[in-house]
């Protein structure tokens, strides 16, 4: 470009800093602007249907445990403290792992405090962690702590902290979780600066997930003789039934989900989730079920939010939609099967938080209750979705880095 | 408060930074605004909507050393007076009369004569140049653009672009040159 000439430069020195007077009561207005545009924004994430409420409330229910952990996690301040407190906690819940982790699948039979629940899918966790690194079976060491010390740790896990773990962990050497090694260091400063850098990471995973079931009793049945959209074709002896009651079974779920990272702390995930709804249904008090199976496949679409990360472990809160097609239905008594249809879509919103736990840098398995809400679309069918929009569900799965 | 500070707040949403934010650069930003928007209401009102959106942009502002923060606010708000130029046609409505006629060597003036203009007053000879000249004056000797660039931003071609900084540049001198002749 060529220099400017010499008045040129006189010119933009002298209006460099040059100024106008400032608008009367410019600031008042703008600040009430900018007031009703961040309302207005609050005000469209949370009420602009029904539906959206309860997605906002899903939302803050599933933030809830993840920020006892986060709290958890700060709190204890560096790994090697919480690991130690684990595997004190371990020690108590170690006798039953699989059963904890199995049983708060379905939340609905867990009687322990939330916060004692979560700190034990974490300890389960890292249980498993240090029987791999050692090689140690920490069931069979388990015993070797003495049981006044044990009753110490199951009735008050938080006292354990400072004193079973201080205590008997140092008494045991084989316990003692192995410091992180430079690997681990350099995995975390990798994920780190990959994090910071927003660069996309893609994972592939697969998904299991178990609901909550339902019975329903009482004469809201629907007239499934007069309903068309539930029968696909046809009349026959099942098309007069009127159920005076019906079981929905636990819902069940597998998939393939396909989830990116957004930023920092954001991801999106997505992918193929397929459910088997079975429904018994017992007609004019009999005891003789027909079953009703519906066969699901849906799309969801989900955004989550890492709470907490490190190499091993990760905390996230998710939420977000799925869109569900019936694919396939029958009903089927003894001697007879019944074609079902439904036209319409199932729409669902869920929020979730789950632990992940990183077995490598590749691949990790992760455990994640998950809360769902599952809009009317005022289909003639009769399953769980209706009879119990508001569902919990316990999803198991793994992701692989690509 | 530095800028840094100023800008960290702002990002996370503290009222009284965006106060400290508007009332430190305001005046200077609407001095940019009537540069080309010649009537003060519209350019409040230009103002006002370009700190709406720098308010919701802010979190994409990266702090790089002092005076990074005004060049950014400037920016933005160049970007919302120029949507408005080009959205309005304001550039295709003017029609270009000129006595000055395309002259080989370009005018020129001696600096102590610039200097001797009050800041504002040379606001307003700039500000009452017809807006092609003004734009293009304005874009290239304040905004240090190119004429490749002003072409780029004000879909026009680059000769427009340097045959609309030459007019605006010999009225300009020819307004400093009364001036100065008025205040002899």
């Amino acid at each position: 470009m060529k220099p400017n000439e010499p008045w040129i430069e006189h010119l933009q020195n002298s209006l460099e800093n040059y100024s106008e007077e400032l608008p009367q009561g410019g600031w008042e207005r703008l600040e009430k602007a900018l007031e009703d545009k961040e309302r207005k924004k609050r005000i469209f994430w949370l009420f602009p249907k029904k539906g959206w409420a309860a997605a906002a409330a899903i939302l803050l229910l599933a933030m809830i445990p993840a920020s006892f952990i986060h709290e958890y996690h700060s709190v204890k301040g560096t790994f090697s403290e919480v690991r130690k407190t684990d595997t004190a906690n371990a020690v108590y819940s170690n006798k039953d792992v699989v059963a904890v982790v199995s049983t708060s699948l379905s939340a609905n039979e867990i009687k322990r405090p939330k916060r004692e629940r979560y700190m034990t899918a974490i300890s389960t966790k890292t249980a498993d962690s240090i029987k791999e690194k050692l090689g140690v079976d920490t069931t069979n060491t388990a015993p070797q702590i003495p049981e006044d010390e044990r009753q110490i740790a199951y009735t008050e896990p938080q006292k354990s902290n400072e004193t079973a773990s201080n205590e008997s962990v140092t008494d045991k050497k084989a316990e003692e979780p192995k410091p992180y090694t430079i690997d681990d260091l350099l995995r975390n400063e990798i994920q780190q600066s990959n994090l910071g850098s927003a660069k996309k990471e893609w994972q592939l995973g697969l998904m299991a997930a178990v609901g909550n079931g339902e019975k329903t009793e009482g004469d809201q049945m629907p007239s499934l003789s007069v309903n068309r959209e539930y029968f696909s074709y046809g009349f026959n002896s099942l098309a007069s039934v009127e159920p005076d009651r019906m079981e929905h079974h636990l819902p069940l779920s597998f998939g393939l989900t396909v989830s990116t990272s957004l930023s920092k702390h954001f991801g999106a995930e997505t992918g193929v989730v397929y459910t088997y709804l079975l429904s018994d249904v017992y007609e004019n008090g009999s005891s003789n079920s027909q079953k009703q199976q519906l066969h699901y496949l849906g799309i969801p679409l989900r955004i989550s939010y890492i709470v907490y990360s490190s190499p091993r472990i990760d905390i996230y809160a998710a939420m977000g939609f799925m869109a569900e097609k019936c694919v396939s239905g029958r009903i089927v008594s003894d001697n007879v099967t019944v074609g079902m249809r439904e036209n319409k879509l199932q729409w669902s919103a869920n929020g979730s938080a789950g632990v992940q736990y990183n077995l490598s840098k590749h691949v990790g398995i992760y455990l994640e209750p998950q809360i769902n809400y599952y809009f009317d679309n005022h289909s003639f069918v009769k399953n769980v979705y209706k009879d119990k929009p508001l569902g919990i569900h316990g999803r198991v799965g793994l992701r692989v880095n690509l | 408060m530095g800028e840094q500070e100023l800008s960290e707040r702002c990002k996370a949403g503290d009222n009284e930074a965006r106060r400290l934010l508007y009332e430190k650069y305001a005046g200077g930003l609407l001095a940019l605004c009537r540069r080309y928007v010649r009537e003060r209401a519209i350019a409040e009102d230009l103002l006002h909507d370009g700190f709406i959106h720098i308010f919701g942009v802010i979190d994409k502002f990266q702090w790089r050393g002092d005076g990074s923060l005004r060049a950014w606010l400037e920016r933005v708000m160049l970007n919302k007076v120029l949507q408005y130029i080009n959205k309005n046609d304001l550039l295709r409505q003017t029609i270009e009369i000129s006595d000055i006629g395309d002259s080989i060597s370009p005018p020129s003036i001696d600096g102590d004569e610039v200097d001797k203009v009050p800041p504002a007053l040379l606001q307003q000879f700039i500000s009452e140049l017809p807006i092609g000249y003004r734009t293009v004056f304005d874009l290239f000797v304040m905004q240090h653009k190119s004429h490749k660039e002003i072409a780029k931003l004000l879909n026009i071609n680059e000769k427009s672009s340097s045959s609309q900084l030459f007019r605006a540049k010999s009225l300009l001198i020819k307004r400093i040159k009364e001036y100065s002749n008025e205040t002899e």
